[in-house]
């Protein structure tokens, strides 16, 4: 810990106050566009955006609105990068007191990064982001969540946020029959680390072999990466995405799949925009691939086996943020014997996040719990049995069920499709 | 601006001190313009030399201007939901903007008579007399009804009669017809003021009720500006005199009011207020950097 705070150019608690160096906001904000300095600094603080986030409709605090993070997140931005912001830290105008650092602390994995109050804000700031940041800031000064940190580590020692070894990757892959390593391959299938499992990378298998299509999986892929960006740690996220593109490169594939909204979300957006990279490969989430194929007339589908109404629950990274709106509630439509879809679009600020990863940290089980209760209570009112996009989603509403919060089921969209697509 | 200056009749002259008119005229509006250049670049420059990484669009303009457009009702609609409160300081706030569309309304009179001095022209801003109103109900002659001859109403409007002759050069027109009885630059400044200290209360109790703490000082300095240009503007339309405050009373108030302007004019893109250009700007700007556009 000690070692990092060093590293990262300055960080001293003193007397109350709050120094970071020059070199820390520097690397904090090392990504940002022209878009994120615009959205930080037009924010006017209106307030809208926190009747989107559950996060603040349960604690109601002014630390938990979304814009509250930006606005401290622009604070340190125009410390160090805006004429007026430099002048007011050498006359002490603006400092950081390390109460407003406890609040960051606090306050920075009350967010799932779902876009939500983006969506809802009047000038679409990116709220979602700025949460993002003051965890990197949480991770560069040593004060990360333990569980966030322990991604990290996993990701950068086995290249699986949950720590799952190449060898046992390799292992439950073939036990489902996933081509691995195949030269000549057409598309390149990269899971995510909680999709790491016979049950759903079985189904997986089943979906594509039923597509009939020419794919493969990497012994050196077993996770696309995201879980280190969430925690802050870019670099180490920048090096998965970058890897994950050249081995798609390697394996001269035509397309990258996921079956993670939030993959989808990093592969096709946030990765390239991180490494400044021109994407040149397609990455399509699942739902995509069949649902182009499906209107080709190049797969069927059946009517899956189930006899309850369902509805979904839209993946936050795939439709807000991901910009991918229609296959997964269509491929739903066509499936889905009894299906219940929300009124809402799928990117619609009315729709509540799940708890997403935070339902993996301890310290936040409470308020995602409460959190989550609007999500849950939302989509009880169109049916009880919920169909995800997203293992983090899909986690989440698993929990939601235990909690009795109003589901009685949530299924993963492989389950319901894993039957359902034939060639 | 000396010929402007010197044609109202505010000039301080050889050993006269110079007039606060003057001074807001001659000095400090041009100075508040000169920070708007100045801060427009700048704040727009923030945005390219703070950046670290490009953005690729991935979306046209045509896409980014719908999206601008349609997009305007999903805070209002979020908004009405949850936050009557919210929504009333909403109202005020635009109230306060209706009155100030209407009350520029009156100023284009004398712009057209200011301008015209600078430039040597005369009726530069002819084309916006149709929309210009008149600064008092009783302002008949822009009613129509008291004929071409009801010129010398009383100085209300100007310092030392001098938009009176401009407004005689630009002949009678009606535009509002007995509609003047409320818009009239009167009228428009209350409704303003109104609506102004409405959003102000309804501010002050959000901030000390504080569930939000999202205001900051800056947002009150803007605030108090404009409520300050609304007063100076109305005190120099009925010349409320206050003693001490210089000779000609009517020409200081004037003069406090462009310097007011001024300052706030430079001051908007140092302040939040510069949102009310970047408003339509941000609303389509997202799908520049990631998803949201639907492929
Ligand atoms: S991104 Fe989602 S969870 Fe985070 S602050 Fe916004 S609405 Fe709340």
């Amino acid at each position: 810990m000690e070692r990092r705070r060093s590293d990262c150019g300055g960080f001293k608690l003193e007397k109350g106050k709050i120094k970071i160096g020059r070199q820390l906001v520097s690397r904090t904000l090392d990504e940002i566009s022209p878009f994120d300095v615009w959205g930080l600094q037009e924010c006017m603080r209106c307030g809208i955006c926190r009747y989107t986030c559950p996060f603040w409709l349960t604690t109601e605090k002014s630390t938990d609105v979304p814009a509250w993070r930006t606005y401290e997140v622009n604070k340190l931005f125009s410390m160090y990068y805006t004429g007026y912001g430099i002048v007011a830290r050498y006359l002490r105008l603006r400092k950081l007191k390390d109460s407003e650092f406890k609040q960051w602390f606090d306050s920075a994995y009350n967010c799932t990064a779902c876009g939500g109050c983006t969506e809802t804000s009047p000038l679409e700031i990116p709220n979602w982001y700025t949460a993002i940041l003051l965890r990197r800031i949480l991770h560069f000064t040593g004060f990360n969540l333990g569980v966030p940190e322990k991604w990290i580590s996993n990701v950068k020692e086995t290249g699986n946020a949950m720590g799952i070894i190449k060898e046992k990757w390799v292992e439950i892959a073939n036990s489902v029959g996933l081509q691995i390593d195949k030269k000549g391959a057409e598309l390149l299938y990269v899971p995510s680390s909680l999709e790491v499992n016979s049950n759903i990378l079985g189904q997986i298998s089943k979906i594509l072999d039923g597509m009939n299509s020419n794919f493969t999986v990497s012994s050196d892929i077993s996770d696309s990466g995201y879980y280190a960006y969430l925690a802050g740690d870019f670099e180490t996220a920048r090096k998965r995405f970058m890897n994950i593109y050249e081995e798609a490169k390697k394996l001269n594939v035509k397309k990258i799949i996921v079956s993670d909204g939030s993959s989808y979300f990093f592969l096709r957006w946030q990765g390239p925009k991180s490494l400044r990279y021109k994407l040149d490969i397609q990455i399509e989430h699942l739902t995509e691939t069949i649902y182009n194929a499906y209107n080709d007339r190049r797969v069927k589908l059946e009517k899956a086996d189930i006899k309850d109404d369902a509805t979904v629950h839209d993946s936050e990274f795939l439709s807000r943020l991901g910009g991918l709106h229609k296959p997964p509630r269509e491929l739903m439509k066509i499936v889905l014997p009894s299906f219940k879809e929300p009124k809402p679009d799928p990117s619609s600020h009315v729709l509540f996040t799940c708890g997403h990863h935070l339902e993996m940290i301890p310290e936040k089980k409470e308020i995602v719990k409460k959190a989550r209760l609007y999500a849950a209570k939302q989509l009880s009112n169109w049916a009880k049995t919920v169909v995800t996009f997203d293992p983090n989603c899909q986690l989440s509403m698993e929990n939601a069920v235990k909690d009795s919060q109003g589901i009685e089921k949530s299924i993963y969209f492989t389950e319901v499709l894993a039957n359902s697509v034939r060639s | 601006m000396i010929v402007a200056h010197a044609a109202i009749g505010a000039s301080g002259g050889p050993g006269i001190p110079l007039s606060l008119y003057w001074w807001a005229l001659n000095v400090v509006f041009p100075l508040g313009l000169l920070f708007f250049v100045f801060g427009t670049i700048y704040r727009i420059s923030r945005y390219f030399i703070g950046r670290r990484a490009p953005s690729y669009a991935v979306a046209g303009f045509g896409t980014e201007l719908k999206e601008a457009v349609s997009a305007i009702p999903t805070p209002f609609k979020s908004a009405s939901r949850h936050d009557p409160f919210l929504i009333v300081e909403t109202i005020f706030w635009h109230v306060f903007m209706l009155g100030v569309i209407i009350v520029v309304g009156i100023h284009i009179i004398a712009w057209n008579y200011i301008f015209g001095q600078i430039f040597g022209v005369s009726n530069p801003l002819w084309f916006l007399f149709g929309i210009s109103t008149p600064e008092q109900f009783t302002s008949a002659y822009q009613m129509g009804l008291l004929g071409s001859a009801s010129y010398t109403h009383g100085g209300i409007l100007n310092p030392l009669g001098a938009w009176n002759s401009a407004e005689v050069s630009t002949s009678t027109f009606d535009p509002w017809g007995f509609l003047s009885i409320l818009v009239n630059g009167t009228m428009m400044a209350l409704l303003a003021l109104a609506g102004l200290v409405g959003y102000l209360v309804t501010r002050i109790v959000e901030d000390v009720t504080g569930h939000k703490r999202l205001s900051s000082s800056g947002d009150y300095v803007f605030l108090i500006l404009l409520l300050a240009i609304i007063v100076s503007g109305l005190a120099a339309m009925y010349d409320i005199s206050i003693p001490y405050l210089g000779l000609p009373n009517q020409a200081n108030w004037y003069g406090l009011h462009i310097a007011l302007v001024g300052a706030f004019i430079g001051y908007v893109p140092f302040s939040k207020g510069w949102h009310m250009f970047g408003y339509y700007l941000g609303k389509g700007f997202r799908g520049y950097s990631y998803g949201k556009k639907e492929k």
